[in-house]
Parts: C-alpha cells; sequence; structure tokens
C-alpha cells in the first residue's frame, strides 16, 4: 500500500487490512480497501447536496396541481377521495406557465412564497426511473427494457437512489459521488456523507473513507465501556477498543466492529464542533425548545440538525457535503386527504425554515435541497386513497436554483369519452400507463445528474456514477445555475 | 451400560448422504490450505461440507504452557485454549467423570486427580488414586455405570477406582512398558482392553487377559488412541506421532489409513475428547435458535435431554393467547390510563413481553416472532395501537398458526382486522364506474411480494430462477395484483349492520356518543377487531353517496390470477362468493413453488443465519413442499427442519465467514434478561415496558416497524463488497454509528437496572430485575465467571482469546466488597453485549 490517505484512520485500516486477509475470495473488496482515495485536491468553496426522501411514494399529483378549466374537472372527477378541496389551493405562478394555471397543495404556503417571491422553489414534473426514453406504446409492447419490479417500493427506492436500476444493488449514486469528490474535503475526518435517517442506499460508497456517518436526533454520543474511569491496557475501554479493531474472520462481526469504529472516530468531532453552533431549534418549528427537546416534525427535526452541521462546517473541516433526511408514511393508500395533508405541512414547515437559516448563515447559494421519493401514484382512487404509480414532480429548493419555473414536462390532465386522459403536452402522447400512473418523461438520471454538476461532478464522472444517462437526451435540466 | 452417543461423523455421513455427496456452498474458504493445516488431509481440496465426513475430536494438553489446546469445532484449529496443569510430570485426561454427558478435563499429577467440569481450568474436584512410580492414568467406563472411572494401569494390572480413591475391579492384561489403550474395537457396547508395543495392537474384549485380536498399525515412539472416527460404532486406531494423528479403520481386518491430520505440535501429550466436551454449547446454540434465550439451567438440561424430545414437548404445549391476557384487564387499564390508545398500547405491550420473557411455549414464541416480522403489521401511528384487540388478535393469528399451516395462517391473516385495516384491505370494494374509484392494491401487492411468493421465480434452493438472457423472471405484473385486488374485494370488519347499504367506516356497534363512552368502545373494538373480516354481501352504494350500484361491493367477475406450472385455480371463474374468491386466491398464492423457498429462507435468517446455503434453504423448501405425509405447508416441518438440519447443528458451519446472524436488540433485550431468570417485581408480574422503538431505547420493538417492510430487508448487505458476493446481514439495516453508540447506553442501564417503564430513575417496585446471584458468585473467579456467562450470553462461542483478555481485565478490578463483586460481572456483561464477539450469534 503506497500511501495511507490521513483520513483513514488507524482503526479503518487495521479493520481493512484485516477483512481482506480473512476474505481473500472476495476481489472486489480488496480493491476498496486498497484504492486509496484519488481526486482533485481541496475546494476553496462549499457546496451542499440536501436529498430530501419521501418515503412511501408521495403523490405528487396533489403536490402540484394543474388548475386551469378542463383540467380542474378531470381532478375533481376523477381523484375522487384523493382529491384536495378547490378553496384552499396555494396558486403558483411559473415563468414558463405555457398558458395553463398551478397551484401548491394547501400544507405548502412557504414553499409558495419561496417559489412566487423568493424564486427559490422549481418543480420538476414528470420524473421516473427510466432505462431508456420510453413511449406508451413501448411500454405496453415490452420493446424497450423497463426498471425491474416497478410499482414495487423496495425496488423503486433502491433504484431512485443506486441510480443504475440494471444491476444489483451495490452502491448510491451519493456514495459514488463521495467516492470521487471526497479528496475535496483535504484531511478531515468527518465524511462527505452524513444521514439523519439511518442507513439508506444513497450513500452507500466504495471506499472506506466516503462511507456515510449517520446521525441520529439526540445528536452524536461517544463510545465509553462501562467502567471507562479505569485506565491502562487491560482496562475495560483498552479491551472494548482493541475488540473493534481486531480482524475477524466472521464478516457480520467485522461489518458491526466497522459500524462501531466509525461511530468512534467520528462522535467526538462531531460533538465539538455541534457544541459551537447550538441546537437551532428556535428556528426551526415543530422541533421543541433547548429546555424541552422532542421533535412533532420530525423532518424539521432532520433538517436543523443539518444546518447545524452546514453552520460547523469550517470546524468540521469540509467543503462538500451530502446529506440524507426521510419523511415517512407518504404510502397513501387509505386516509390520503388527511395524511398527505400532515406530512406535506411538515415538509413545508421543514423546508422553510431550513431555507431561511441557509439565507441567514450566507450560504443559502451553496446549499441545494431537492425531494426524492420511490414513484408517484394513480390519479384514480381506490375509495380512500390511491396505489402506487412511476412519474412524480419534485421540487428542488436553494438559492442557487433558477426558481419560479417548471423543469421538465408537466402532463395535461383532461376527460376523454368520460374516461381520464393524461397526455404529454410537448409529445401529444399519453403517458398513462393505467389509472392515471404516469409514464415518466424525464428519467430520473437527467434529474439527478443535474444536481451532481451542480455539486462539482465532472462531465466525466456523471457518465460513471449515472450509467444509462447518455440513453436521455440530455444530463442537465439547467435548474441550478 | 455406556452411552452412545449418535457421533458427529455418523450425522455428518448422513447427511452427506441424503444431500447426494453435492452440498456446495457459494464462497469457498479462503486461504484454506493454512486455515485447514490441522484437518484431514483427505478433505483438504474439498468444500467444506465433505471436510467433515470424519470427525477427529482432536485436542492436546502442552507441558510447556501447562494449556489444553482444544478443537473447538471440528475444524483442526486451537478452537479453546484452557490453562490447567503444568510441567512435565503431568499427565493430561479427558472423559466423563461426574456423568452429565459432557467430558471434563482432568490433569493427573502423582496420584491426585483434579478433575475441571466446566473448561475453566479450575479443578472442581479433585481426589488421589494410584501414584505408583509408572503408573499410567486412564478414563473410561469399565463398569457401565454411565461415568467414566479412573483407571491405573501398572505393569498389566488394571486398577479400576472410584472418585473415593477405591478399587472397584481389578484385570490382568499386558506387561510393563505396554501403552493401555480402552475402547469399544468390535462395537458391542463395551469397552476393551488393549495395549499397544512398539508398533502392534494386542486387544482382549473379554477382558481375561487373552489377546483376541492382533493388528500393526503405528511405530515405536507413537502415542496410541482409539475412538470411532468413521462413524461405523467401532473404535479406529489412532497414534500421535509429534504433531500428527494418524487414524486407522479397526472395521476392516487389516487397518487402513482414514485420515492425517496436523494438530499439536512434539511434545505434546493427545487427548482425544470424547463424548461431546461440547454438549453444553450444542444445547445454548439450539436454544438460541429456537428461543428468546435459555438460563444456565434450561442449557443443562437440554444438554442431557437432546433437541428433538425438546421439540415434541414444544410442539403439544398449549398457546396463550394474547387477547385473554389483554382483554380481562383493559377496563381496568383504561380508567388508569384514559387517554387514547393508553391502555391498549400498555397491555399489548405487556402481553408480548410477558410471554417472551416467561412464557414456557418459547418456540412458539420465537416462531411468532419471526412471523410478525415477516407478514409484518406495526403499532406505529396505526390503529393497531389504540384500538382494542387489534395487536393482540393479530398476534394470536400468527401464534395459532405457527405450527399449524401456513395456508391457514395466510387467510386468516389476509381477514385480520388489523391487517386489513394495516394494508387497506378493510372496505377495499369493486370499481365505481360513478366516480371511477378500483379496488385497492395495497394488501394485493404485498401478500405476493412479501408474505409468499417474491418479485421473481425462484428454485428450490432460493436462488432466483434465470432466463435465457441470464434474467431474473418476475413472479407477476401489475395486472396480476390488479386481479388479485379484484379478488380480495368486498370485506369489511365483522358485527355491523349488515341491512344497511356499505358501510365499513366503523362497526355500527361503535360509540358515537360525545364524549364517547371510553368503556363502549373497548367492547365494539374487541367486537370488531377480535375475529375474522366478513364480507358484505347487501347493496353496494357508490362513493357518491347517492347511487346504488349492482351486486355486492366483491367484484364477481373472472379473474386470472397467479400462472406457474401445475397451477392451482390460476383462474377464477364470474360468480363466485366473496369467500370462493379468497378460498382459490390464497390457493393460488400458497401452491406457488416460490413460498418454500421464499419464505423458508427468511425463517432460517430469523432463526438461525443470516446466509443459509441453498442446499439448506432447498432442504427446509422441501419440508414445506411435502411433510413426509404428502402434506404441503407444515410449519412444524418447516421448524424442525431449520432447527435440525446439520448447516444449523453442527459446528462446522462456524467455519464459513458469512455464518450467524447479528443479534437483533429485541431479541437480545429478551436475552439479557432471561438468561437471569429476571420478572417483574410487581405484584401481579405486570411487564411495564413502553415502547422501545425510538433510537435512545432499543431502536427496535415488537410489531412496531415502520413499514410493512420491517425494521430490515432481508436482502440488506452492509458493504458494497459483501452486497457484489451476495452476503447480507439484514439485522445490520437498523445498526448505524448512532444506534451502536446509543446501545452503549441503554444495554449498560439493562444491566445494572433490568428495565422498567420509568427509566433508570424510578423506583424499584415496576421493574424487571434479573438475579445475578449465580454469577456474581463466581466473580473471585475471573475465568470461570467468563466461561459461564459465555455459555448464557453467547452460546460457548465466545473467541477464546477474548475469553482470556476479558478475565485478565476482570482480575484488575479489586475485589473488596460485594459491590466490587457486582462491578466485575457489569463489566464482564457491557463488554460481552457490546463487542462483536458477542452480537454476533453463530
Amino acid at each position: 500500500m503506497a500511501h495511507l490517505p490521513a483520513r483513514v484512520t488507524r482503526r479503518t485500516f487495521l479493520r481493512s487490512t484485516g477483512l481482506v486477509a480473512a476474505l481473500g475470495a472476495m476481489p472486489a473488496l480488496a480493491r476498496a480497501a486498497a484504492a486509496a482515495a484519488s481526486g482533485p485536491g481541496a475546494a476553496t468553496d462549499y457546496k451542499a447536496l440536501v436529498c430530501i426522501f419521501l418515503q412511501g411514494g408521495n403523490d405528487g399529483h396533489n403536490l402540484v396541481i394543474p388548475t386551469g378549466g378542463s383540467e380542474w374537472s378531470a381532478y375533481a372527477t376523477f381523484r375522487g377521495a384523493a382529491a384536495v378541496a378547490p378553496d384552499q389551493l396555494l396558486p403558483i405562478t411559473p415563468t414558463n406557465a405555457g398558458g395553463r394555471t398551478y397551484a401548491f397543495h394547501p400544507a405548502l404556503a412557504n414553499l409558495q412564497s419561496m417559489f412566487n417571491g423568493d424564486r427559490s422553489v422549481a418543480v420538476v414534473a414528470n420524473t421516473g426511473v427510466l432505462m431508456a426514453p420510453t413511449s406508451l406504446a413501448q411500454y405496453s409492447g415490452g420493446t424497450v427494457p423497463l426498471p425491474p419490479n416497478l410499482f414495487s417500493h423496495s425496488d423503486m427506492q433502491g433504484h431512485w437512489q443506486s441510480g443504475n436500476p440494471a444491476a444489483p444493488f451495490s452502491t448510491g449514486w451519493g456514495g459514488r459521488i463521495a467516492d470521487r469528490l471526497t479528496t475535496l474535503n483535504g484531511p478531515a475526518t468527518m465524511p462527505m456523507s452524513v444521514s439523519l435517517a439511518g442507513t439508506n442506499p444513497w450513500m452507500v460508497a466504495s471506499l472506506a473513507a466516503a462511507q456515510p456517518y449517520q446521525l441520529g436526533a439526540a445528536g452524536p454520543m461517544p463510545l465509553r465501556a462501562y467502567r471507562d474511569s479505569m485506565t491502562g491496557p487491560q482496562s475495560p475501554q483498552a479491551l472494548f477498543e482493541s475488540r473493534i479493531v481486531v480482524p475477524r474472520f466472521n464478516v457480520l462481526e467485522d461489518a458491526y466492529g466497522d459500524i462501531v469504529a466509525r461511530s468512534s472516530d467520528i462522535a467526538g468531532v462531531v460533538g465539538s464542533a455541534l457544541s459551537a453552533v447550538g441546537s437551532l431549534r428556535a428556528d426551526f418549528p415543530g422541533t421543541g425548545s433547548d429546555g424541552s427537546p422532542g421533535a412533532d416534525n420530525a423532518l424539521a427535526d432532520q433538517l436543523r440538525l443539518v444546518a447545524c452541521l452546514i453552520a460547523a462546517r469550517a470546524q468540521l473541516g469540509v467543503r462538500r457535503q451530502l446529506f440524507f433526511v426521510m419523511l415517512d408514511g407518504f404510502d397513501t393508500h387509505g386516509s390520503e386527504s388527511t395524511q398527505q395533508g400532515t406530512l406535506l405541512a411538515q415538509l413545508d414547515a421543514g423546508l422553510g425554515a431550513f431555507y431561511r437559516k441557509t439565507v441567514e448563515l450566507g450560504v443559502a447559494q451553496s446549499v441545494t435541497a431537492f425531494t426524492a421519493s420511490e414513484f408517484g401514484r394513480t390519479y384514480t382512487s381506490n375509495g380512500s386513497g390511491s396505489d402506487h404509480g412511476w412519474g412524480n414532480h419534485h421540487l428542488v429548493v436553494g438559492g442557487a436554483v433558477r426558481g419560479a419555473t417548471l423543469y421538465g414536462s408537466m402532463p395535461v390532465a383532461g376527460i376523454r369519452s368520460n374516461a381520464l386522459a393524461l397526455v404529454d403536452p410537448a409529445s401529444g402522447q399519453s403517458v398513462d400507463v393505467g389509472q392515471g400512473r404516469l409514464l415518466p418523461t424525464t428519467s430520473t438520471d437527467t434529474y439527478l445528474a443535474t444536481l451532481a454538476a451542480w455539486f462539482g461532478v465532472g462531465a466525466g464522472d456523471i457518465a460513471a456514477i449515472f450509467p444509462n444517462v447518455g440513453r436521455f437526451p440530455t444530463s442537465n435540466l439547467g435548474f441550478l445555475g | 451400560m455406556a452411552r452412545q452417543p449418535v457421533s458427529t461423523a455418523a450425522r455428518h455421513r448422513d447427511a452427506a448422504t441424503a444431500r447426494g455427496q453435492s452440498a456446495v456452498f457459494p464462497i469457498r474458504r479462503p486461504s484454506a490450505g493454512l486455515r485447514y493445516a490441522g484437518t484431514l488431509l483427505v478433505c483438504a481440496a474439498l468444500f467444506l461440507y465433505a471436510c467433515h465426513a470424519f470427525a477427529l475430536n482432536v485436542g492436546v494438553w502442552r507441558p510447556s504452557t501447562g494449556r489444553f489446546l482444544l478443537d473447538a469445532n471440528g475444524s483442526g484449529s486451537i478452537g479453546i485454549s484452557v490453562p490447567m496443569g503444568n510441567g512435565s510430570t503431568d499427565r493430561a485426561l479427558a472423559g466423563d467423570v461426574n456423568g452429565d454427558g459432557i467430558s471434563d478435563l482432568v490433569i493427573y499429577r502423582a496420584g491426585i486427580w483434579l478433575v475441571d467440569e466446566n473448561m475453566d481450568g479450575l479443578a472442581d474436584v479433585t481426589f488421589s488414586f494410584g501414584g505408583s512410580p509408572g503408573d499410567v492414568p486412564l478414563l473410561a467406563d469399565l463398569m457401565g455405570t454411565g461415568k467414566a472411572q479412573p483407571i491405573i494401569f501398572r505393569a498389566g494390572t488394571w486398577l479400576v477406582g472410584d472418585t473415593s480413591g477405591h478399587t472397584v475391579q481389578t484385570y490382568h492384561f499386558g506387561r510393563a512398558g505396554d501403552l493401555p489403550v480402552i475402547a469399544d474395537f468390535d462395537g458391542n457396547g463395551t469397552p476393551d482392553l488393549a495395549v499397544f508395543r512398539d508398533g502392534t495392537w494386542l486387544i482382549n474384549s473379554s477382558r481375561d487377559g487373552s489377546v483376541q485380536r492382533t493388528v500393526s498399525f503405528g511405530a515405536k515412539g507413537d502415542v496410541p488412541m482409539a475412538f470411532d472416527v468413521d462413524g461405523d460404532g467401532r473404535a479406529d486406531f489412532v497414534v500421535f506421532r509429534h504433531g500428527t494423528w494418524i487414524a486407522a479403520s479397526g472395521g476392516t481386518p487389516a487397518p487402513a489409513v482414514l485420515a492425517t491430520v496436523a494438530f499439536g505440535m512434539p511434545g505434546d501429550q493427545p487427548v482425544p475428547v470424547e463424548p461431546g466436551l461440547y454438549r453444553y454449547r450444542d444445547a445454548a446454540r439450539f436454544l438460541a435458535h429456537a428461543t428468546f434465550g435459555a438460563t444456565r439451567a434450561d442449557i443443562v438440561s437440554l444438554g442431557t435431554s437432546g433437541p428433538a424430545a425438546w421439540l415434541d414437548r414444544q410442539f403439544a404445549m398449549p398457546r396463550s393467547s394474547f387477547n385473554d391476557y389483554v382483554y380481562p384487564r383493559l377496563m381496568a387499564t383504561v380508567a388508569q390510563y384514559p387517554m387514547a390508545g393508553g391502555a391498549q398500547r400498555i397491555l399489548n405491550s405487556e402481553a408480548i413481553w410477558k410471554q417472551y420473557f416467561e412464557g414456557p411455549d418459547q418456540l412458539r414464541q420465537r416462531v411468532t416472532y419471526a412471523l410478525s416480522q415477516i407478514l409484518v403489521i406495526s403499532r406505529e401511528n396505526t390503529t393497531a395501537d389504540w384500538m382494542a384487540c387489534a395487536a393482540s388478535t393479530y398476534a394470536d393469528v400468527l401464534a395459532a398458526n405457527a405450527f399449524g399451516n401456513y395456508r391457514d395462517l395466510l387467510k386468516a391473516v389476509t381477514l385480520n382486522p388489523a391487517m386489513a385495516d394495516y394494508l387497506n384491505l378493510w372496505g377495499s370494494a369493486k370499481a365505481d364506474p360513478v366516480s371511477g374509484q378500483m379496488p385497492n392494491e395495497n394488501y394485493a401487492r404485498e401478500v405476493l411480494q412479501l408474505f409468499s411468493i417474491g418479485t421473481v421465480m425462484l428454485n428450490q434452493d432460493g436462488t432466483p430462477m434465470l432466463d435465457r438472457h441470464g434474467v431474473a423472471i418476475p413472479t407477476y405484473t401489475q395486472a396480476t395484483v390488479q386481479s388479485f385486488a379484484r379478488a380480495f374485494s368486498g370485506w369489511t370488519l365483522a358485527g355491523q349492520d349488515f341491512t344497511q347499504p356499505w358501510q365499513w367506516k366503523w362497526p355500527v356497534t361503535y360509540d358515537r356518543a360525545s364524549p364517547p363512552d371510553p368503556t363502549r368502545n373497548l367492547v365494539a373494538a374487541c367486537k370488531a377487531y377480535g375475529q375474522p373480516m366478513q364480507a358484505w354481501m347487501t347493496t353496494y352504494l357508490s362513493a357518491d353517496g347517492v347511487t346504488t350500484l349492482p351486486g355486492p361491493p366483491h367484484d364477481q367477475a373472472k379473474k386470472q390470477l397467479l400462472a406457474y406450472p401445475k397451477a392451482v385455480s390460476a383462474t377464477l371463474p364470474a360468480n363466485q362468493t366473496p369467500m370462493q374468491d379468497l378460498d382459490a386466491a390464497i390457493n393460488n398464492i400458497f401452491n406457488h413453488p416460490n413460498v418454500g423457498p421464499f419464505i423458508g429462507r427468511q425463517l432460517i435468517q430469523r432463526l438461525v443465519t443470516s446466509n443459509p446455503s441453498p442446499a439448506y434453504v432447498s432442504r427446509v423448501a422441501a419440508a414445506f413442499n411435502n411433510n413426509g405425509s404428502g402434506v404441503r405447508g407444515d410449519m412444524r416441518a418447516v421448524v424442525r427442519a431449520i432447527l435440525l438440519d446439520p448447516e444449523a447443528t453442527d459446528l462446522a458451519s462456524v467455519q464459513r465467514p458469512t455464518w450467524g446472524r447479528v443479534r437483533e436488540p429485541v431479541w437480545r433485550f429478551v436475552q439479557a434478561h432471561r438468561a437471569f431468570n429476571a420478572r417483574p417485581q410487581n405484584a401481579e408480574g405486570r411487564y411495564t415496558v413502553w415502547d422501545l422503538s425510538n433510537s435512545i431505547y432499543l431502536n427496535q420493538d415488537v410489531l412496531r416497524a415502520p413499514s410493512v417492510f420491517n425494521f430490515y430487508s432481508p436482502t440488506y448487505s452492509p458493504t458494497p463488497a459483501l452486497a457484489q458476493n451476495g452476503v447480507v446481514a439484514p439485522e445490520l439495516e437498523i445498526e448505524t454509528t448512532d444506534s451502536v453508540a446509543r446501545y452503549t447506553d441503554f444495554s449498560k442501564w439493562s444491566i445494572l437496572h433490568g428495565w422498567g417503564a420509568y427509566g433508570a430513575n424510578a423506583p424499584d417496585s415496576p421493574w424487571i430485575k434479573p438475579d445475578y446471584s449465580y454469577y456474581t458468585a463466581l466473580a473471585d473467579q475471573p475465568v470461570k465467571l467468563v466461561a459461564e456467562l459465555d455459555l448464557v450470553m453467547a452460546e460457548g462461542m465466545l473467541d477464546p482469546v477474548f475469553k482470556d483478555q476479558l478475565a485478565a481485565t476482570l482480575a484488575t478490578i479489586p475485589i473488596n466488597s460485594d459491590g466490587d463483586r457486582l462491578e466485575r460481572f457489569y463489566t464482564a456483561m457491557w463488554l460481552i453485549m457490546n463487542t462483536p464477539d458477542g452480537l454476533v450469534e453463530k
């Protein structure tokens, strides 16, 4: 091994070499451990990407609603139990409305104001996981490969986050970014990727140094053995640490030890950095107060910690950060009208507070948040909600966003022969694969590659990170300046 | 009569024969040459299973270090290291002196016998027998008492003694300078006398001093032994020659070499270990698979009775109902906790924990818990949390069918109101042409994807079936899901006024008074959630609330379901009743060839190991497909197949780097209490454990998964490298840099205090208190304390290096009081519970 990167700690080094010894028959592992991080030198500017995963499949038909006469008639007729009441809609005014009128869901008052006023919000319409550009005829005829297990939560979550639906899961596109750009953070101990919502496919990287750190709502916690007051080579703490780093034959033991080692390495760094910036609870409604923490709005609480980590970027010594937050509960097969409203209100409050905080910290131009979700939902109702769909509408938020604009192609809803019609205005073709499940007209590859390019991924790496993006007309939707 | 334990070799041979000798593991042992330096040469180049066609219970005692070095698991490498004895004059032996079925380690020192009964290196029994210069000590059951007697060979005289030092029998055979051996060479169940004389074996089976068989094997200077290597019931000839063990068949007229193994080094004394030094460990491992953990007494008990009888007793045990716990207490508890759902939440948890912690029906509970992670409902933010009898009825459905048939389980789950609520089957109606609404697809999709067949066609061994392009074959399409949604339409909660038009929001008995009367609500809810759903056969009112639609809300048109070879009910004819459609749809799913491998593999993962070999999955799937009497889906057959499979029971599996499972938090929590007979300190014996799913507590709870996808996926891999090699560790999906740190704290409080509902500072009365007294009494003997904790907390599988280190660490804590003894115990527990050594069950 030629060169030990500074950020690979003793623990990580010992562990990875031990694992290689134990699993000599696993060449991929050896490669991952042996490859020292190489890439561009430390950056001077700062950028952060925040992935807001709306777990369960947010009903995008209710996120951004075309409200023109015939479109609204279709909405009122076919959404049934999933419909939002018309008098509560929040109109938005896209610069490229093209004669159509739109509104946000009634719960999105902050985002409405940010869209119309700050112009810090953009909408990406009808995006979804595709293997290649696909027409309705090609979908029906099976003449174009489709993502495996369409309409399945777990599979589509994996596809969104891996960016490589054709292959068995190995790494996420966020992880592949971290693999390539982790050197932008110089010798920082803090990894580029931080999840506030546990493990996720998005951040899984090949390099040990690029693996994510997961932070819980209660903040970082040092790993201290029972009777940690004892010292010396035979103290419980010394034995604990030695058993964490010892090379192991059993890969499950090794994997657990690896998590503990990473936790131990990083918790102290995070703890001291966060203590310098305070909790920011006062700026994030629904996250309790300093005296009585406790979140009514779990997403806002995660975004609060993201803001804390951004505020502490100097102490942490990081120039690029990827954050993963999650709001769960969007699988609204039932009780959609109340459940989705509650969740979108949490999204709105959290994102509103987060954006304001980035403005206050002077990093609004450097921080971009975006929504993701495994799929959209049926347009027609099942009597109390909606079922799994495909294409969906998403939001991008931040000072660098070319906002107040719709990107992609928003399907036109209508009624033909007493039936629902959803038509792509660009092609004039139907994009309804059944019950108003949208056939995506913009690939997630294109949507997500736009974010990656802004973050600093070079053109060559874009193709490596998103292996299918070359099949689509463009790899950049242009919503980030 | 001497015991005749079924030898490991025989079991392996049978298993290998049953498998047609073709078992292949996906991962080849790396560096086989190095690792297997100590194993049989006949198998060095083969895959693992083939390596254990023979069993040599090898071990040595090393005079230079005064240690027994034993092969822990038939791997040929040193697995157990016990410090005992010293110097060149000590003689080391192993045998079952106390008759507990487990070999004891013995040091003979000039007529003093030091007997260590539990591998802690300390003499538990000491007695005198023999001691004349030139005496050779042996251990064997020549008297047929079920215990090994101390025996002295003194120049051709065999003195059989007892642990009081008295001679109970005398034989004459051989002469001075001979090396004595005792073993059952002729396989008649009675040990024979033999002597080894410079490469010649003289055997006296009748113990009358006559030579009845003469065999040439070995050479002068060899150390002779004899035990059954090839599993034919007759002792084979074994010699130890400067660190090499050479075994030759005793069952053939001329001995043929069976195997040559390197173990130990020149100067070592060979210590063959038979019978069952590791029987406690086998018992502990079995109980870790079959229960929520075991006490020392449970392990000792199983160690002497065996798993087959234990399984029979467990299958025969009556089931205790969760609802029977909840329902009678509801009225009293709702007064105590009047907030909405409070009483239900508390009682559901109490009922579950009580049964997990102290229920004698541990196997049923363990299987039920496994099923609850496959056929998932959750109390997390759902009606199942606050509707009386909802979660407890669901738990009863799982428990009632855990030893029944999987088809009945699928049907009962489909009609269960909590599941119907969770996945929206309750009230799902056929297409409504007025509103355009369609049947709800949620349950229809997940019953296929998660509860039965999965998304791709499987071979019987659980591997995906591939098409000619090498691509996995989908089991169903979106159209299939929609057909099942139609087949399952038209159901609602029982106890409604069925004369009304299509009501499904609430049972009509639900109390609509304002403010609601909590008592009436409880009764109404228990009535609605306590029994299967009913089909709504009367008028179907459109979602517009005005238009009456023809027929019941059940979709009565023809449906195309799953097509597969020899498919059952692939098509549902028109005009069937809701129950006819439902029964046929369940049959269609249940008979799909995927169910055995798909469910079998997950049950193996939940009970035994994260990465079962395809052959193991295939054997379990075969049991699912046919219980031996032509019955498909017999859960008892499946559970037996999982728990008694050689891959689950044999220590050889541990030699695979992917073996085992990360103990999930719920299991750890119960185990750490069960091991010490923890019981609630309140008069009623109630387990007041509230929601533990927050990451600052346990990060998991029963029936509290974040979604129908459970806390973790059966396919989760913790690293890309493992993913690329198809290695999974489902339980690690919820282990993060945060959770592992929080667990250090949770485990600490749990060790120190037990657990209770009110946090660490509450008075002791409502707490679940473990009894550590047996273990704290051992605190002055750190090696023994660690050995005993190893057994109950880690099935005796802790790395011997770790055990030595742990004992050394404990020894640095000075003992001046009982408080210090507790500190040693706490320290040991914490380190076992927080290191990968203890966290991964192997």
